[in-house]
């Protein structure tokens, strides 16, 4: 994990850097535009006119201190930053695979078990649906419908209230679930498709075991095996979702800061909202792999 | 009394109220209460030094007292209740109302420990921006800066080395100066503008990064607010801000409205359109000092061989405002019949310029060489909306007379280092209104100064109309200084564009269209009108 976050570290420092522009320039731009001089003496007191490597070296001894450094855009320590935002990126995130899960499992499993029925025709056309959509847009309908229209839900922002939070909630994760939707209902089938045609499963039949005992008891837990390996696996990709729901909706996540900061050149915002989602990915990883031996406890054994 | 008399009485007393409703500002609110929800793009933490973003700056104004606001172009009174100014416009002294508090019920002054906003305090802010040489005050300001003095608790002296004619302008004057007190700044540190403290109309009550920044009403100001909250909602995706603004979630749009949306709203008699009075030029530079820009005729026929007004009305649609020059009708230095005079459409002109240069089709392949090689010119722009339409206008224009232009859309960060480092090629650029803004393009170590803009004629008017306190004569320099930079530049320019911010109707007595947002003062109290809501 250690040469991980150092690869990662490294890396995002390096190309942030790489990027033209000047985080001060930038910063300054929309309040009134500076001399070469001013710029140069702001520079200096952020640190910035310093070599690289040593602002590099000097980025990493703070993160061993717990110090992730100063933000250049708003001035406030990038940890606080974070942290300020983080939760909501998890809530997002976490309702919205809740939603996939809740969503996509039944509609694949119930069209694998309907193969070639209306059933099964309208779920995969339901899932291409959700592959093809582009979730930004599929975000503005629901806004436009169901917050505009019907005034049923609001359209941005973050309740204060638990009621008022759930409410805000369900627009921007419904939109953020819609990225798996597709893909977890087609694998969800697919998988299903495949075990149910295994030997065992046949011969759970032939010793006469009702279809809903074989089908849920003995075929769906090898079933899951590939959907948790595909959902762990689009978690990134559910981050990097999250980054334009969370714009669009006006959802205070490190998506959206870590955007932000590259448009900025803010370049230790950038770098350590890099290293939380490499973080997260593999902590998900890690917990993907534990669920495994819940699933099938043979996996424990190998 | 009979019945008919007392129903007489009582009609009269109705009447008679009803037309003496008072404004707002007079202190008595049609209706008290309610929470102006803001939608902004983007928000920074609320420290004036280093909040170099105008939509916290409209927070900023509110929580803060500032020595005065701009209304109608001209400035009224804050915390300076009224202010004097020498002959010589170098010392400027401003009287301090009494009896203005910072805010209590905080870790630096608990409820009913407050104490009174004094000169002290003044000075002790103008000095915090002026000590620390990255805050934001302004460089025409720091630059003629010589002292500031209390020279009593409610009287302060400014003492600048020349006179400022535009000591209110946003850019250059003292409109980013918010008082601030000493107790929170030592307190807080660098902390201090995410628990801003202030003495103005509405204080701060908690900020969320990237969601909202809530304030309620200061009931110790001296006008009472008819608001109970404030609330500035961060919406960086303007489609979804349109519909939520629509939808009511949001009040007031406070950021710059697109044209598309304008045209909408104007249509909608739910919605007043607010035109901030101060239009922005959208036009070419170029490296200047680099063949083949450094010749005038070269920069002519580029000008002429697009027809600006009409791409800046497409693009821009009802916020289209034909002229060109660095100021734009309304503002200080405006010249009318520039457009007509420097950049009207004319490609067979702009064809005989190129051929007088030698810049010729000599090949026959459509496209002219230069020095025997195909000219083809890099067009830098930034990556948002509209500013690669109006560079795949210029291609287009550019292919209607044989000129090869090649897009280069970047972000906004590499756009501007690539103006920087002074690269060859044409630049789409947008003004800045105001006088400021005329001089931060314009001026010594302008904007686009790396580009070769570079006139001392040009610097030396811009300079001593800054200083000039006569109205008409700066007016004079200041469209001397236009002409010139139109006639030795030849700027190809596309046109003005108004900012437009929306507001929904059931927002009463809204004052919006300058940069500090005047949410209460003596002539303006805003106040939600709940029952149309």
């Amino acid at each position: 994990m250690i040469p991980l976050v150092f690869g990662v570290t490294t890396a995002t420092f390096a190309l942030i850097h790489l990027i033209p522009g000047d985080p001060v320039e930038l910063m300054m731009s929309n309040a009134r535009q500076l001399t070469q001089e001013e710029i140069h003496r702001i520079r200096d007191k952020l640190g910035l006119n310093d070599p690289l490597p040593v602002q590099y070296v000097r980025y990493l001894t703070n993160l061993l201190k717990g110090d992730m450094g100063i933000s250049v855009r708003s001035r406030s320590d990038v940890s606080y930053e974070i942290m300020q935002r983080l939760p909501d990126t998890i809530i997002l995130t976490v309702t919205s695979i809740c939603l996939v899960l809740v969503l996509a499992l039944p509609i694949g499993i119930v069209s694998a078990l309907k193969r070639g029925t209306w059933i099964d025709t309208a779920a995969m056309t339901f899932a291409l649906f959700g592959v093809s959509i582009p979730a930004f847009w599929f975000g503005i309908m629901l806004m436009l419908i169901f917050g505009l229209y019907l005034d049923w839900l609001p359209t941005v922002g973050q309740g204060k209230t638990p009621i008022e939070f759930a409410r805000s909630l369900i627009l921007p994760s419904v939109t953020l679930s819609l990225i798996l939707l597709g893909l977890v209902t087609r694998v969800a089938r697919s998988s299903m498709l495949e075990v149910l045609s295994l030997d065992y499963v046949r011969t759970a039949r032939a010793k006469g075991l009702g279809a809903k005992w074989v089908n849920f008891r003995h075929a769906l837990p090898n079933a899951l095996i590939p959907i948790l390996t595909i959902v762990s696996g689009q978690f990134a990709a559910l981050l990097g979702g999250a980054v334009v729901i969370e714009k669009v909706f006006g959802w205070p996540g490190i998506g959206r800061l870590a955007v932000d900061a590259i448009f900025a050149r803010d370049y230790l915002v950038v770098t350590n909202t890099v290293l939380v989602f490499a973080l997260m990915v593999i902590v998900v990883n890690l917990a993907t792999d534990i669920l495994y031996t819940y699933i099938d406890p043979r996996i424990r054994f190998q | 009394m009979n019945l008919k008399t007392v129903l007489i009485y009582a009609a009269l007393v109705v009447v008679l109220s009803l037309s003496l409703a008072p404004a707002a500002a007079d202190g008595h609110c049609p209706q008290e209460g309610g929470t102006f929800t803001i939608g902004v793009d983007t928000f920074l933490p609320m420290d004036p030094n280093t909040a170099a973003h105008d939509w916290t700056f409209y927070a900023i104004t509110n929580i803060n007292s500032m020595l005065f606001r701009i209304e109608s172009g001209q400035p009224v009174g804050d915390l300076a209740e009224s202010w004097d100014i020498s002959e010589d416009g170098t010392v400027y002294t401003w009287h301090i109302r009494p009896g203005m508090m910072w805010h209590d019920g905080n870790e630096i002054f608990p409820e009913g420990e407050s104490r009174e906003v004094t000169a002290h305090d003044v000075v002790y802010s103008i000095y915090r921006q002026y000590d620390d040489e990255s805050s934001i005050m302004a460089a025409d300001l720091r630059n003629l800066f010589v002292s500031a003095e209390a020279t009593d608790d409610h009287t302060v002296v400014l003492t600048l080395s020349g006179p400022d004619a535009i000591i209110y302008d946003k850019a250059r004057g003292l409109t980013f100066t918010a008082i601030v007190a000493q107790e929170a700044i030592e307190h807080y540190g660098d902390d201090y503008g995410l628990n801003p403290l202030g003495s103005g109309p509405f204080e701060f009550v908690s900020y969320s990064p990237d969601e909202e920044v809530v304030l309620r009403a200061n009931e110790d100001y001296y006008i009472d607010p008819c608001l109970d909250e404030v609330i500035f909602r961060v919406m960086p995706d303007v489609p979804a801000a349109m519909i939520a603004l629509e939808a009511g979630d949001i009040d007031w749009w406070g950021a710059v409205t697109p044209g598309d949306d304008v045209g909408r709203f104007l249509d909608n008699e739910d919605m007043t359109v607010i035109n901030f009075g101060c239009p922005v030029a959208t036009r070419l530079y170029m490296s200047v000092d680099k063949p083949p820009f450094d010749d005038v005729r070269f920069r002519k026929a580029l000008s002429h061989m697009k027809d600006g007004n009409a791409i800046n009305a497409a693009l821009r649609g009802p916020t289209h405002v034909k002229g060109a020059g660095t100021a734009g009708p309304g503002v200080a230095g405006y010249v009318e019949g520039l457009y007509d005079e420097y950049h009207s459409y004319d490609p067979e002109l702009a064809m005989s310029l190129l051929d007088e240069l030698g810049i010729v089709d000599s090949d026959g392949d459509g496209w002219r060489e230069m020095d025997g090689e195909l000219l083809e010119i890099p067009m830098f722009a930034w990556n948002s909306d509209p500013a690669p339409d109006y560079v795949a206008a210029t291609v287009d224009a550019g292919a209607q007379v044989g000129l090869k232009i090649r897009p280069e859309i970047a972000d906004p960060g590499t756009n501007n280092a690539r103006r920087n480092d002074g690269e060859w090629g044409i630049y789409l650029g947008q003004g800045w209104c105001g006088e400021g803004g005329t001089n931060a393009l314009w001026g010594r170590n302008g904007w686009i100064s790396t580009l070769g803009y570079v006139d001392e004629e040009i610097f030396t008017l811009l300079d001593q109309s800054a200083q000039n306190l006569d109205e008409e004569s700066r007016e004079a320099q200041l469209q001397a200084a236009t002409t010139r930079i139109a006639a030795i530049y030849f700027e190809p320019a596309f046109g003005f564009f108004n900012i437009f911010t929306v507001k929904n109707n059931y927002v009463k007595d809204f004052f919006g269209g300058e940069w500090t947002l005047n949410l209460v003062t003596d002539d303006h109290n805003v106040w939600i009108n709940e029952d149309e809501r």
